[in-house]
């Protein structure tokens, strides 16, 4: 991405930061994560196959408008052809949002996925995306159920591939969630697909997931 | 006769000769007992434009001279009425009885007697704190009487007594800036009124009334409530006939966006069936909802938010009004008292 593009990300999350934390109680919300990885990579030495579920968690807090997210996922995704080997997967993100309509909302994401292959399998591999994205979000069952779908592209992308040409990113999901009744609980599932590339190394790595997680919120 | 056709001659006024210049001739013309050059000149200098450059001291002076001047020549009448206007312009004027003779003074006197009227001395500017604070007025009359004190409405309505009663060589009333109900009075233009009453007991008729324009605004910055939340700004509580269609078209929507992402996101790549799972668990939220919103049925959801959101309105207005009381507690009463005193008659007691 352009420097101009990385400017506008950043002034975009720091003036809607700014705007509403001020004075605001926040809503806090904290959920327990399953998730089902399924990554595929394409590269020098051929296609890779992995699969496997990881757990993990995530941590909200919405001051008005503005929203910031922590996520952090971990588990260990296994072969699913002879060519691929283990890895371990470890994942984290910190995403500052901004609800500017009850419908629409901007989003940017500092984003790190690391792979951590087995011993004489290459080293663990790193890839930190900066992203940018917009969301619609809208109810379908009164409050009680809502739905959402989201897209990103990546401001800046960094992986240990061997070459920094051609770097980029793009990503998306959609979800369902359901809040319950008088009830703090509320349940998700999403699905969500992104994909990562670096043409100077002939390197892209795609990655689905298939999450459900379990949440508490309190006002 | 020389030495008078000289002295009238020096007497005349030159073109651009100003007020000042004809009242200090007609001084020296006075005292050359010259009385008729002498009322010719002040004549002259009281009579506008000539007159608007005098100020309030040489127009006593001229004034008095002039009353004085038409008494020596006998000619009463005209004296009283010079009198009359030197007692209505400053009701605390006295001639020096070393410079007027006595039958001049004494005939001041009966017309000053006769003319009831009363001087007002007002702050120019004042702020007055409203919970402690006064706006003082002096008054002076012409002579002792029974005077009214009030605070009318800019269209002469009443709107505060504070005095009535005798006046003898001076009063001093305050006004604490509100009405008779204790309210604050309005913003903008009051009159402070002063009617002198002549004769006594239950046949005194106002004579003169004496109107002074009071400006009043308050030092006072209160905070606006609140808008109330408006049709735009809350949910419908029932559902229409769009609601229902409106979950199912978005179910629908969103779900088939779920089920496209990896051909937007990543062509080309084989995707899971995951994504169906959740874009078919989109799309039959989204028919959920369209079965269970019939229209005209209550929405809980939206009636509880709109509930909130009225009590988060309410709670903001009575802070607002909470904050605005205690600025008001604060706040002061700004007077200014800028314009001239307004005279008008009632009947004949004033008449000398």
């Amino acid at each position: 991405m352009t420097p101009c593009a990385r400017c506008l990300g950043l002034s975009l999350a720091a003036a809607c930061a700014a705007g509403s934390l001020a004075a605001q109680s926040p809503v806090l919300s904290a959920g327990a994560t399953v998730v089902g990885v399924r990554a595929q990579g394409d590269g020098i030495s051929g296609p890779t196959r992995n699969a496997g579920t990881v757990l993990g968690g995530l941590a909200t807090a919405r001051f008005g408008k503005v929203e910031v997210e922590g996520r952090y996922l971990e588990g260990v995704l296994q072969p699913q052809d002879a060519a691929s080997s283990r890895r371990d997967l470890v994942e984290g993100q910190l995403a500052v949002g901004f609800h500017a309509t009850p419908w629409l909302a901007t989003q940017t994401a500092l984003r790190a996925r690391t792979y951590v292959m087995p011993e004489g399998g290459g080293g663990t591999e790193r890839w930190l995306v900066w992203l940018l994205g917009v969301r619609v979000e809208t109810p379908l069952v009164g409050t009680l159920v809502r739905g959402d779908v989201g897209l990103w592209g990546a401001l800046a992308m960094s992986a240990n591939v061997g070459s920094t040409d051609g770097r980029s990113g793009r990503g998306g999901d959609a979800g369902v969630t359901l809040q319950l009744p008088s009830r703090p609980l509320w349940f998700r599932l999403a699905y969500g697909i992104d994909r990562g590339s670096v043409a100077g190394a002939a390197r892209r790595e795609t990655v689905e997931e298939f999450t459900l997680t379990v949440g508490v919120q309190r006002r | 006769m020389i030495a008078t056709a000289a002295l009238v001659a020096a007497a005349t006024p030159a073109v651009g000769q100003d007020a000042s210049d004809l009242v200090a001739q007609s001084v020296r013309a006075y005292q050359g007992l010259e009385f008729d050059a002498a009322a010719g000149l002040l004549r002259r200098a009281l009579t506008p434009p000539l007159a608007d450059s005098l100020d309030a001291a040489e127009r006593v002076r001229a004034l008095s001279y002039l009353g004085a001047i038409e008494q020596l020549r006998e000619h009463r009448d005209s004296a009283m009425a010079v009198f009359r206007r030197l007692v209505l312009f400053d009701p605390r004027y006295r001639l020096d009885t070393f410079v007027f003779p006595p039958e001049v003074t004494r005939l001041f006197d009966e017309v000053r007697v006769r003319t009831k009227v009363v001087a007002i001395r007002v702050p120019a500017d004042t702020l007055i704190p409203l919970q402690q604070g006064w706006l003082p007025v002096w008054l002076f009359p012409s002579s002792p009487h029974d005077v009214t004190v009030a605070i009318a409405r800019e269209d002469g309505r009443p709107l505060r007594a504070l005095y009535a009663g005798p006046l003898g060589d001076s009063l001093k009333v305050r006004w604490d800036g509100r009405d008779s109900t204790g309210a604050l009075a309005p913003r903008g233009r009051v009159w402070l009124t002063v009617a002198s009453r002549s004769g006594g007991g239950g046949g005194a008729t106002t004579a003169r009334l004496v109107q002074l324009p009071l400006e009043l605004d308050f030092a006072l910055d209160t905070e606006p409530h609140p808008t109330a939340p408006g049709p735009g700004q809350l949910l419908p509580e029932r559902a229409g006939r769009r609601t229902g269609v409106r979950s199912l078209a978005a179910g629908l929507l969103i779900g088939a966006a779920a089920v496209s992402l990896p051909e937007i996101v990543a062509p080309g790549e084989r995707p899971s069936g995951t994504r169906l799972a959740v874009g078919g668990t989109l799309a039959l939220s989204g028919v959920i909802g369209y079965l269970a919103q019939p229209p005209g049925r209550p929405l809980p959801d939206n009636i509880a938010a709109n509930r909130a959101r009225r009590e988060e309105w309410k709670r903001r207005t009575d802070a607002v009004i909470a904050e605005n009381a205690r600025r008001q507690r604060g706040a002061a009463l700004h007077v200014r008292a800028g314009g001239q005193p307004v005279a008008i008659e009632r009947g004949e007691g004033g008449a000398p």
